[in-house]
């Protein structure tokens, strides 16, 4: 071949080397999925009308068409044009104004997309000026969910934002105000994630799921708006706006919860260790606050008390004693706690569930919104739309002061004293939540917020910037009436002393007023010395207050329920695991291959126990909390004596092992069987480190400097909190109960023979504590609630004579789950110190019937708890 | 021949430029968590201004791990960091999760979290389950870099509605020894 004739040969293979890479190209932009699809999709729907708009429905079709035997959605001559969005995709940033300074995120706060189940699902584009699409087409659905996400999420920026101006702009200030001070520059007005101040919300309006439901994922940040063709054919969970603002109820209450987590620090924006939580089990009063809120986000947006009519039909919400669903049912209010396992659409039968609970929640709050739209002077002469708008802004106003404080994981509470940004050196002075090293365990399990907990801090919130500012006309005395007429004025005081610690002087509690200067940021002052206002007690008619006393195990009764089966214990741990709070097993030593079934503990077993709790009292009790955490219920027999007993310390300090001996607490155990005797002090001056009577005040159990050396020697600190069970030791015909650690050396177990010894090849971990070693209460499974438990009954009895069956199903959350180490001898009785409370408890929360709270640290102790003894024998 | 010629010459173009675009990747910053290295093979400078002495290649180290809690004092982790903690934590949670679909662990960061001045490996993971229904779970977790064991764990999904576990209709119960009369 001559060089032309391959030069033509050549320049010919160019040629077709070129469409092969070009032409692919141009076909695959017009066959992108993700692209408007062809005018087909546009030629059947009518123009909206409004630039960047699409005509969509303003409510469920139940609602639209008033028809409430709808089956299929119909949205003939329903829809309204609407403004969507001029950004070319479904996607917006999200705006905050503070003090006329404007803030916007970094990335997209939303993008709504359609299928989660579809791996990198696409956002759609708009067509020129148009969102418009084929009605009931999925693209249709996706320009509707944006439509009310960014409605409801526009309503809440203004909301949050007026309550921020509000709280740090008043005069007359009295409390410190929990919404930051730098709440638009910390970007807090919007979901955070670990490597973003901002993340982006991913909306899913076509989200298939087998079982039809919807969902918020915090962890991942999405909202599912359930699908299922197969099984409902005629129903999105997107076609009801009410459930998409219910969901985005749910992203509002973590952004709550989180507004004083996410902060700077002089130099760089940082975030505490763990978001705060709102509801930790499958049941437990948290998650029915949650849920009751995110009801009334959705109320606040439609004025409607009615949550779900389309999507959950017959199973629709009611947020209001008149609604329909109730028919006529409720004679007064929905009360606490007489309607916590109660539902509209099925009365005779009792079921504890979240969404149940939280119909209290969501009846008050909206009765209280009534109340002040109806009372308060600033809504008079308003139309309906603008005491709406007045109304959400009180509404997130008292909202967002109640969580910022309580789910403060820097245990500050506000921006009182808060070194970074008043430029203080780091004291640990805390007001909420312990201290910023335990928050998260107390704010979730130690402490947690229930039912008391929430409604005091929202009536305090209330009477400080409603009775005694927005609202005069709606009282203090108004207040606390309209709670006790849902029964929950279940607390004393309002503590708005804001008594906290400073850890560097443990015997000396501070408060607010008692600082060395009184004064705060801004200078504000506030009024020294002032005590805790109490609740009015002649108010106090339908709140009914229980002692602890009369909580316990039966004598007459089981006083336990066991899951011992093999398969019983792999549904229970699963389910655990599906819920995230997913329990880690000891290697070797027990395992659910053990389990034998025969209702009884035996050694090598994973056993879920229930504690079979009797009210011994004429009043129901409710928010039923039974802990089986670590807590300091006992002393070390010699202060200097402190190495914990394991091999490395055997060999170097041998003579100066710790040995731990129990407290004598409701007289268990005698001193003539080693309990310590000790007189409990309520004056924290007179309470001695290392003592019995001195709660920890740091729940600290190593101490720091004995691990940080380059040969460690772990140490427990002085007031290290302790595992629950102990054992009864039977020697020279004398009964003593002792530490699990003295009775494994007794038997002679090794380190890595113990549970939780974590000796996985890299040796015993070095926070190994042996007195878990033969019986250890699972992190994860280590708290239990039950709703309520009716006057002389147990829980179990209480449900099962409220149903038609009979039958009282037992959840996951109300059982603990336990490790039976395996080399433990049957026949040997160990006995487990359950702490107990519940929240319309007389005594549990302050000492001696006085208004002030305890302390945080109190909580790491025995004061606020019914300590009930589970007693059992480990049998082959 | 001339043809030959041809072909040595164009495969010889194809050779450098082969050369050419492996030489710029290598200039091209690698990106750690936050970190940014460069990796020279070839000095970009006049032979008489370098001693090959000089040039040194950084080793490849860890990356810098996030710290979380409180920093100020010094601290020294407890645990070691096993490369395999993954496969350990996927093993710890299959021994209590028995859905038939598996468990899918997405790594965010690494990290020290430091509680009570004692600090410890962990990688923040999040955790994603199928349930044998179909429904699908997620929560944020810290894992033990050492042991693969779930440190602590938050932010689970919330439905709308749920099922309780079904535990034996008939509630099994004993009665176990009680020390007193409560």
């Amino acid at each position: 071949m001559s060089l032309r004739d391959w030069t033509k040969t050549f320049k010919g293979n160019i040629y077709a080397l070129v469409c092969i890479l070009v032409l692919p190209t141009l076909f695959s932009s017009c066959e992108n999925p993700t692209q408007a699809k062809s005018s087909s999709l546009r030629s059947n729907s009518t123009n909206s009308g409004v630039a960047n708009g699409a005509s969509i429905y303003t409510a469920n079709p139940v609602v639209l068409h008033n028809n409430t035997n709808l089956t299929t959605p119909n949205w003939s001559d329903v829809l309204t044009p609407a403004f969507i969005t001029d950004n070319f995709y479904l996607t917006k940033k999200c705006g905050f104004t503070e003090n006329d300074n404007n803030f916007t995120t970094i990335n997209n706060c939303i993008e709504v997309k359609n299928d989660r189940g579809v791996a990198n699902s696409s956002l759609i584009q708009k067509n020129g000026t148009s969102w418009t699409y084929t009605t009931d087409s999925d693209q249709f659905y996706q320009v509707n969910a944006f439509y009310h996400v960014s409605k409801i999420q526009t309503e809440f920026m203004k909301s949050l934002a007026f309550s921020r101006d509000f709280v740090h702009n008043r005069f007359g200030v009295n409390i410190p105000a929990a919404n930051p001070y730098r709440l638009g520059q910390n970007f807090n007005y919007w979901t955070y994630s670990e490597n973003d101040p901002n993340s982006t919300l991913q909306v899913y309006s076509r989200c298939y799921l087998e079982e039809l439901n919807a969902f918020y994922d915090p962890s991942k940040n999405e909202v599912c708006l359930g699908w299922n063709a197969q099984t409902h054919p005629n129903l999105r969970f997107v076609q009801d706006p009410s459930i998409i603002y219910h969901e985005m109820g749910h992203v509002f209450v973590r952004i709550m919860m989180n507004l004083r987590n996410q902060y700077t620090n002089g130099f760089a924006l940082e975030k505490t260790a763990f978001e705060s939580d709102l509801g930790e089990l499958f049941y437990d009063e948290a998650g029915a606050i949650n849920e009751g809120i995110a009801d009334y986000f959705s109320y606040l947006t439609t004025n409607r008390k009615v949550i779900g009519e389309w999507a959950a039909g017959e199973q629709a919400r009611p947020m209001n004693e008149s609604e329909v669903q109730h028919q006529g049912r409720i004679p007064a209010k929905l009360r606490y706690p007489e309607y916590l396992h109660y539902m509209a659409d099925d009365p005779i039968n009792a079921l504890e569930d979240i969404h149940n609970a939280g119909q209290i929640v969501s009846h008050y709050l909206v009765t209280l919104t009534q109340e002040l739209k109806d009372r308060c002077s600033m809504m008079s002469g308003l139309s309906t739309t603008a005491k709406q708008t007045k109304a959400r802004n009180i509404g997130v106003l008292l909202l967002s002061e109640t969580f910022a404080e309580l789910g403060d994981m820097t245990a500050r509470g506000s921006d009182f004293l808060n070194p970074r940004f008043v430029g203080l050196a780091l004291e640990p002075i805390f007001f909420t939540n312990l201290n910023s090293e335990e928050a998260y365990l107390w704010s979730q399990q130690v402490n947690p917020i229930n039912f008391r907990r929430f409604f005091k801090t929202m009536a305090k919130n209330i009477k400080y910037y409603i009775s005694e500012d927005l609202c005069p006309e709606f009282s203090i005395d108004d207040s606390e009436a309209l709670l006790d007429s849902y029964g929950l004025l279940i607390f004393k005081s309002y503590n708005d002393t804001g008594r906290g610690i400073n850890q560097n002087f443990p015997n000396s509690p501070v408060t607010t007023y008692n600082m060395v200067d009184g004064t705060n940021i801004g200078g504000d002052t506030f009024i020294a010395n002032q005590p805790a206002t109490l609740v009015n007690e002649a108010n106090r008619t339908n709140s009914v207050l229980v002692s602890k006393t009369l909580i316990g195990l039966p004598t007459d009764r089981a006083t336990a329920f066991v899951i011992d089966s093999q398969a019983g214990i792999r549904d229970f741990l699963s389910q655990l695991t599906f819920e995230g709070k997913p329990v880690q097993l000891s290697e070797e030593l027990a395992d659910p291959r053990y389990n034998n079934g025969n209702v009884k503990i035996s050694p090598g077993e994973v056993v879920a126990i229930a504690l079979n709790l009797v009210n011994n009292s004429n009043s129901t009790m409710a928010g039923v909390q039974i802990l089986g955490n670590d807590w300091d219920h006992m002393q070390l027999k010699d202060i200097n004596k402190r190495y914990v007993n394991r091999s490395e310390n055997l060999t170097n300090h041998s003579g100066d092992i710790a040995q731990w001996e129990p407290c004598q607490i409701g007289g268990w155990p005698l001193d003539t069987e080693g309990g310590v005797v000790y007189t409990p002090q309520s004056d924290y001056a007179n309470q001695v480190v290392s003592g019995c009577e001195f709660p920890t005040r740091t729940n600290k159990v190593m101490d720091e400097t004995s691990l940080s050396g380059p040969t460690p020697t772990p140490r427990y600190d002085v007031d290290a909190p302790q595992p629950i069970c102990m054992v009864q030791s039977s020697a020279a015909n004398e009964t003593r109960w002792i530490s699990q650690d003295e009775h494994r050396s007794n038997l002679g177990l090794s380190d890595s023979e113990c549970l939780n010894s974590n000796s996985t090849g890299g040796g015993v971990g070095l926070d190994f504590n042996p007195n878990e070693c033969l019986i250890r209460v699972l992190p994860g499974a280590n708290q239990a609630t039950f709703g309520k438990i009716d006057p002389q009954k147990t829980w179990t009895e209480t449900i099962s004579s409220n149903r038609e069956d009979g039958i009282a199903q037992l959840n996951s959350n109300s059982f603990v789950a336990m490790e039976v180490n395996k080399w433990i001898q049957p026949g040997t009785v160990f006995n487990c110190r359950f702490r107990v409370r519940f929240s319309n408890c007389q005594d549990c929360y302050n000492a001696n019937n006085s208004g002030e709270d305890f302390m945080d640290f109190d909580f790491a102790g025995e004061a606020p708890y019914k300590v009930i003894n589970f007693s059992f024998t480990v049998i082959d | 021949m001339e043809n030959k010629k041809h072909i040595i010459l164009i495969c010889s173009c194809l050779l450098a430029l082969l050369v050419l675009t492996n030489q710029s990747d290598q200039t091209k910053p690698d990106s750690f968590a936050g970190k940014s290295k460069s990796k020279i093979s070839t000095p970009m400078r006049s032979i008489a201004s370098v001693k090959k002495s000089d040039v040194q290649i950084p080793l490849k180290k860890e990356p810098i791990r996030k710290i979380i809690g409180r920093s100020d004092l010094p601290f020294k982790p407890i645990n070691k960091i096993d490369k395999k903690w993954k496969s350990k934590a996927l093993s710890n949670l299959s021994k209590v999760w028995i859905g038939d679909k598996g468990i899918d662990i997405e790594h965010k960061n690494s990290a020290v979290f430091i509680k009570n001045g004692i600090a410890k490996n962990v990688e923040h993971v999040i955790v994603s389950l199928v349930h044998n229904n179909g429904n699908p779970s997620s929560f944020e977790a810290y894992i033990d870099s050492q042991t693969g064991k779930i440190v602590k764990s938050w932010n689970k999904t919330r439905y709308e509605s749920r099922k309780p576990l079904k535990v034996d209709p008939t509630p099994l119960g004993f009665t176990g020894l009680t020390v007193k009369k409560q």
